[in-house]
């Protein structure tokens, strides 16, 4: 299997045209297809997974060619540790995400191409270790995502979906000035692959380059090249994340879309920003992100992230934009752990986005049914639901203490992770997300209580419980809330060695 | 075409009357200014250095005195009127004003034919330019009852 | 005939093939009329006589740059413009044989004017004599002014052509002033004599020396800036764009800026960065241009955000694609000296944003004529729900919206990419800044049409569908389609294109 990435990102693109070739009636062949083109990835990405050797240094399943000879562009792609977890989970959830869209009855045909062709970027972002084809994969999941959301969304979807777009527009262009900066630092000292991100990772890292080709003495209205460099890309990974200035998409985005589209919206989409500041930002730039003033704003924005989320989640009264929140709450311990630098908050930092990816799709799906039965989300006008839906409730308890990080849950092993990892550095910001994390609580078993616990509202009492489709769904991803949380190892054991060989960058 | 007629005559005795004006108003100082060219252009390291005769830069410069008046009536009169006719008119003078630049300096530098081919050439743009512009305003007119170019404006942000 | 004319006459091919096919048009339509058969037999003709064109442009080689009757340079710089002229006018008579804006009555006659149009731009693009220049432009601009006009029933084409006369013919007074102003100081219609003319008055001539080259310099700029649509000889494009039938705004927006550009780079190169280089000079011309540019994509964009009317809103939006390929301009400018390497760079970036702004271009006036033409649809609002009824042209016109914006993976990415770095290689970051901002109001407008044609309007078909009218409008959906191909695979393979381009550098 020479080809396995490719293979692992390209296969939805054979459905892109398969899908195109059909009739436009054909909805459930159509349907039939996409499964098949989501699950032959997720079958491959498994192998990978089972393939990859934790103890091996550096990038395994390197595939490289010339592509654009005149600019220095190559086909490069490989995995590690980080970006393993996340292709599987990423195909995972786009496999689960037909399923989810399966009653969807408007514009199949379109529908389902602009799912394939999201997860050729979603793959190809974490695949990508040349910052053209990186920059290239991000952009193609731009329009099939304001589509998806502008297209099939809710009432207020145009909105929404020209939000999502300025918003993730503003910030690659960001990352572009960055990228087109480093390629031209790189070609002054005469690099022929001026893109090749591990490449450019070590001459960065090693002071080769600083831009002081391109700007006088590596310097810029006082800055360092560098530093400027930096921040451009932090600005355009933190709106895809997003960290709480950059944030306000999220809410609306996530209440439009459709519920498969939130769903791979929270779990992968999120992911690529934090996967962004973890493969960028601290790889490249290492002695820029461990400067104390920088690593201390990051870990600062991370603590607003996660107690600034948690308020404004308490405060909802949309399920959906509920959840939405808590996962601006969630992404705050990915930033806090990441900006850390301990062995701890980094894997911690790099294990939440698995985990969250679990429960918040899991929760995202959870709203979802009770949206398709009831056509409204209003967290106060359910109630004792669980008197009539017993195994849908069960579900949703896994999925909301998996997102509160209950022991034995997967949720809490990370957040855990992040607290212990920050409070060697920053112990004072690490006491306070605590109180995130009691908020999160708060708020969660609230919302347990309002919707499900309690007499049961009249109005639903013919609520049916979960269909067998929908437990499909949301049953392995409540499995994997628990798989983690009993055995962390499983998912540590791969990303520990890659965390321990960034964090020898610092050393 | 009656209305069209007189705007004609209108435009035509009304731009005779302002070359008039604006040829006292400003002609010493474009002569003064073209002289200063001429002078220029013959004492610095052009060409034109190359005439052993000031004699000939002095007539040189009262050829670019015409052609500088001639550009800057064309260019008064395109500012200052709205009606189609008249700003073609104005287009006219500019592109004369350019011949007789060609020709003046052609002749007084001697640089050849070249200015003049140029020249020549330039008359027969402009007639093929006035027969279409004549065409497109006579359908504006038809379409408009007017040729003025402020008063067209089905066109508009 | 002596051997050095056949050279010469094998050079002019593609033009001779031009010039056949408009006389063989116009002789058709006096003995044929304007019936069907007459129709037919034209526009064969006139696709022939461009295929024709292409085919003797194939053939050449230009490896060696040659002359033609002495004015004509036969070199790869002016076989790039030519071939994208001569191509885009193929496109556009394909274009104009299926638009219903046109009468049955006058198609005949459209051919032959398009042609001399595409006539005139090719000689335009391949000249550094003043003379030739000044025909070319002509060539060029007599037949747009004519098409500008050529719906009868529309009073707002008339209008057009009006204004497209007008400032056009002012234009290209002052461009010759211009030009005899340059021919007195070097007693030559040759740019490169010009050149050293300028250098040396610049540097000798004293205050009215340099008085001299800033006047005659800023009149042939605006000739040309007035072509490109440039700030601030722009104002004219707005409303030509509008109200000429579109087909015709296509070739203005494409063929006639192409030529523009082609003039301009030719004319910078050979007058302003000959043998001798006056670098002060240089300098305030670079960073002129470089404000030029900065305020020209600026203005375009700005205004294009409110505009409502699809051609329109195109229209504002070329003319903020003037101000990226100027970027290119102003930093050949800004190159220092004999840095003949920048002076490449920044040329290198105008030619690749120009052919990538080519396919998006073509391909979302193609979009829009065919919404127009089954749908009657002009404004944002007639849009709405469109891309539903007729996805392939919805899918298609997003495509080529995203590369005008720059999004890749599409050929705008590349355009783009190769300006910014041209920018900030030279120094311009500040200029690269803007564009980049520009790049963001670009998408906010350019979004305005997908989300018309997907986001809004009801399920049901809205507009009636009128039938389409057999064969040749499915080879005009099929060149649209090999536009839409090519805009991606040019966003993801551009090897070529670079190779092509680097082989026409001036």
């Amino acid at each position: 299997m020479d080809h396995l990435l490719s293979l692992i990102v390209f296969t939805p693109l054979v459905g892109v045209l398969a899908v195109m070739m059909m009739p436009r009636d054909a909805k459930d062949a159509m349907r039939t297809v996409a499964a098949v083109a989501t699950f032959v990835p997720l079958v491959l990405a498994t192998w990978l997974w089972w393939q990859y050797d934790p103890s091996g240094v550096g990038y395994q399943f390197i595939e490289q060619g010339s592509w654009i000879a005149a600019l220095g562009v190559e086909y490069h792609v490989g995995v590690d540790g980080l970006s393993i977890p996340l292709i599987w989970l990423s195909t995972l959830l786009l496999f689960l995400g037909v399923f989810a869209s399966w009653k969807i009855d408007k514009g199949v045909k379109g529908y389902m191409m602009l799912l394939l062709l999201l997860e050729v970027g979603i793959n190809g972002v974490f695949c990508a270790l040349d910052f053209f084809l990186f920059y290239v994969f991000w952009e193609i999941m731009l329009l099939p995502m304001y589509f998806l959301i502008g297209v099939w969304g809710g009432p207020r979807r145009e909105y929404a979906a020209i939000k999502f777009f300025l918003y993730t527009l503003a910030g690659s262009v960001l990352m572009l000035l960055g990228i087109v900066a480093v390629y031209l630092a790189a070609t002054d000292l005469g690099v022929t692959t001026p893109f090749n991100i591990p490449l450019l990772s070590e001459l960065i890292s090693s002071g080769q380059l600083d831009g002081s080709s391109l700007v006088n003495e590596g310097t810029l209205l006082g800055w360092p090249f560098l530093k400027w460099i930096f921040v451009f890309f932090f600005i355009g990974f933190a709106i895809k994340v997003p960290i709480v200035p950059f944030h306000t998409w999220l809410p609306d985005a996530h209440v439009e879309a459709p519920t498969p589209i939130s769903v791979i919206l929270a779990g992968i989409l999120l992911k690529l920003g934090c996967y962004g500041i973890l493969r960028i930002n601290i790889q490249m730039f290492p002695q820029v992100a461990s400067e104390p003033a920088i690593a201390y704003t990051g870990a600062m924005l991370g603590l607003i992230a996660i107690v600034y989320g948690a308020f404004v989640a308490m405060a909802q009264t949309d399920f959906k934009r509920l959840v939405a929140y808590s996962s601006v709450s969630h992404m705050g311990y990915v930033l806090l752990g990441a900006s850390a630098f301990t062995a701890a908050g980094l894997s911690g930092a790099a294990m939440q986005m698995f985990t969250h990816g679990t429960s918040s799709a899991l929760l995202f799906l959870v709203v979802g049914v009770v949206y398709d039965r009831a056509h409204h989300r209003e967290i106060e006008g359910f109630g004792g639901l669980a008197n009539v839906a017993p195994i849908y409730t069960g579900v949703t308890t896994v999925g909301m203490f998996a997102a509160l990080g209950l022991p034995s849950m997967s949720g809490f092993v990370s957040e855990a992770l992040v607290i212990i990892g920050s409070w060697q550095v920053y112990p004072v910001l690490a006491s306070l997300a605590v109180i995130g994390i009691v908020i999160t609580a708060a708020f969660i078993l609230w919302t347990l209580q309002r919707v499900f616990l309690g007499p049961l509202n009249e109005k639903y009492k013919d609520f049916p419980d979960a269909d067998r489709r929908e437990l499909f769904t949301m049953i392995p991803l409540a499995f994997l809330c628990l798989l983690f949380g009993v055995a962390p190892a499983l998912l540590l054991n791969t990303i520990v060695p890659t965390i321990e060989s960034i964090r020898n960058l610092f050393a | 075409m009656p209305e069209l007629c007189s705007s004609l005559a209108s435009a035509l005795m009304t731009a005779g009357a302002s070359v008039v004006a604006f040829v006292q108003d400003q002609a010493p100082a474009v002569a003064d200014a073209a002289a200063a060219v001429a002078t220029e252009l013959a004492t610095s390291g052009a060409p034109l250095a190359d005439m052993a005769d000031t004699a000939l830069a002095g007539k040189l410069s009262s050829y670019l005195a015409v052609s500088g008046i001639l550009f800057l009536l064309g260019l008064a009169t395109i500012l200052t009127r709205r009606n189609a006719l008249y700003v073609l008119m104005g287009v006219e003078l500019i592109l004369n004003a350019a011949n007789l630049n060609f020709v003046a300096f052609a002749r007084f530098g001697n640089f050849g034919l070249d200015g003049q081919l140029v020249a020549i050439t330039v008359i027969v743009i402009a007639a093929a330019e006035a027969a279409i512009a004549l065409a497109i305003v006579l359908r504006v007119f038809h379409d408009f009852g007017s040729i003025d170019i402020t008063r067209t404006d089905s066109l508009r942000d | 005939m002596s051997p050095e004319m056949l050279t010469d006459l094998q050079a002019l091919m593609p033009e001779i093939w031009l010039v056949a096919a408009i006389v063989v048009t116009l002789t058709a339509d006096l003995i044929l009329g304007h019936g069907r058969t007459a129709r037919t037999v034209t526009g064969v003709v006139a696709l022939a006589g461009v295929v024709g064109a292409l085919l003797a442009l194939g053939e050449q080689d230009t490896s060696v740059p040659a002359r033609a009757f002495g004015v004509l340079s036969v070199d790869g710089y002016a076989w790039f413009f030519r071939a994208l002229i001569i191509s885009a006018t193929g496109l556009v008579i394909l274009y104009g044989i299926i638009f219903r804006g046109l009468e049955d009555r006058t198609r005949n006659e459209f051919h032959p004017m398009l042609l001399g149009a595409a006539f005139g731009g090719c000689l335009l693009v391949s000249t550094d004599n003043l003379l030739m220049l000044v025909l070319g432009m002509e060539m060029l601009s007599l037949p747009s002014y004519i098409m500008a006009g050529w719906q009868k029933r529309e009073r707002r084409s008339a209008e057009a052509a009006l204004k497209y006369l007008v400032y056009g013919a002012l234009a290209s007074g002052l461009m010759l002033f211009g030009f005899s102003l340059l021919y007195g100081m070097s007693g030559s219609l040759w740019l490169p004599d010009i050149g050293l003319a300028i250098t040396e008055q610049w540097e000798l001539g004293g205050e009215l020396g340099r008085m001299l080259v800033v006047g005659s310099t800023v009149l042939v700029f605006a000739g040309i800036g007035f072509k490109v649509a440039a700030f601030p000889f722009h104002f004219w494009a707005p409303d030509v764009y509008e109200g000429s039938p579109a087909p015709v705004t296509a070739m203005l927006a494409v063929a006639s800026k192409a030529a523009g550009i082609g003039l301009l780079l030719r004319f910078v190169d050979g007058a302003f960065l000959g043998m001798v280089v006056s670098e002060d000079w240089l300098a305030r011309l670079g960073s002129v241009t470089a404000v030029i540019a900065a305020v020209t994509m600026t203005y375009g964009n700005i205004t294009a955000v409110k505009q409502t009317n699809v051609k329109r809103l195109l229209a504002y939006s070329s003319i903020a694609h003037a101000g990226f390929l100027l970027m290119g301009v102003a930093v050949m400018l800004t190159a220092t000296g004999d840095d003949r390497a920048a002076v490449e760079t920044g040329q290198q970036a105008t030619l690749m944003y120009l052919a990538t702004y080519y396919f998006g271009t073509l391909g979302a006036f193609g979009c829009l004529m065919a919404l127009a033409d089954r749908f009657g649809a002009e404004d944002l609002d007639d849009y709405e729900g469109l891309g539903r009824q007729a996805p392939w042209i919805g899918v298609m016109f997003v495509v080529f919206l995203a590369s005008l914006t720059g999004l890749p993976p599409t050929a705008g990415f590349v355009g783009k990419w190769f300006v910014f770095r041209a920018a900030i290689s030279s120094g311009l970051d500040w200029l690269a800044v803007v564009a980049a901002l520009n790049a963001a109001v670009a998408l906010f407008y350019y979004m305005k049409i997908p989300v018309s044609l997907f986001l809004r309007g009801g399920d049901q078909p809205r507009v009636a569908d009128v039938p389409g009218l057999g064969l040749v409008p499915r080879v005009a959906n099929l060149s649209i389609l090999v536009l839409a191909a090519a805009t991606v695979w040019l966003g993801l393979m551009f090897d070529d294109l670079i190779a092509w381009v680097n082989a026409s550098l001036l």
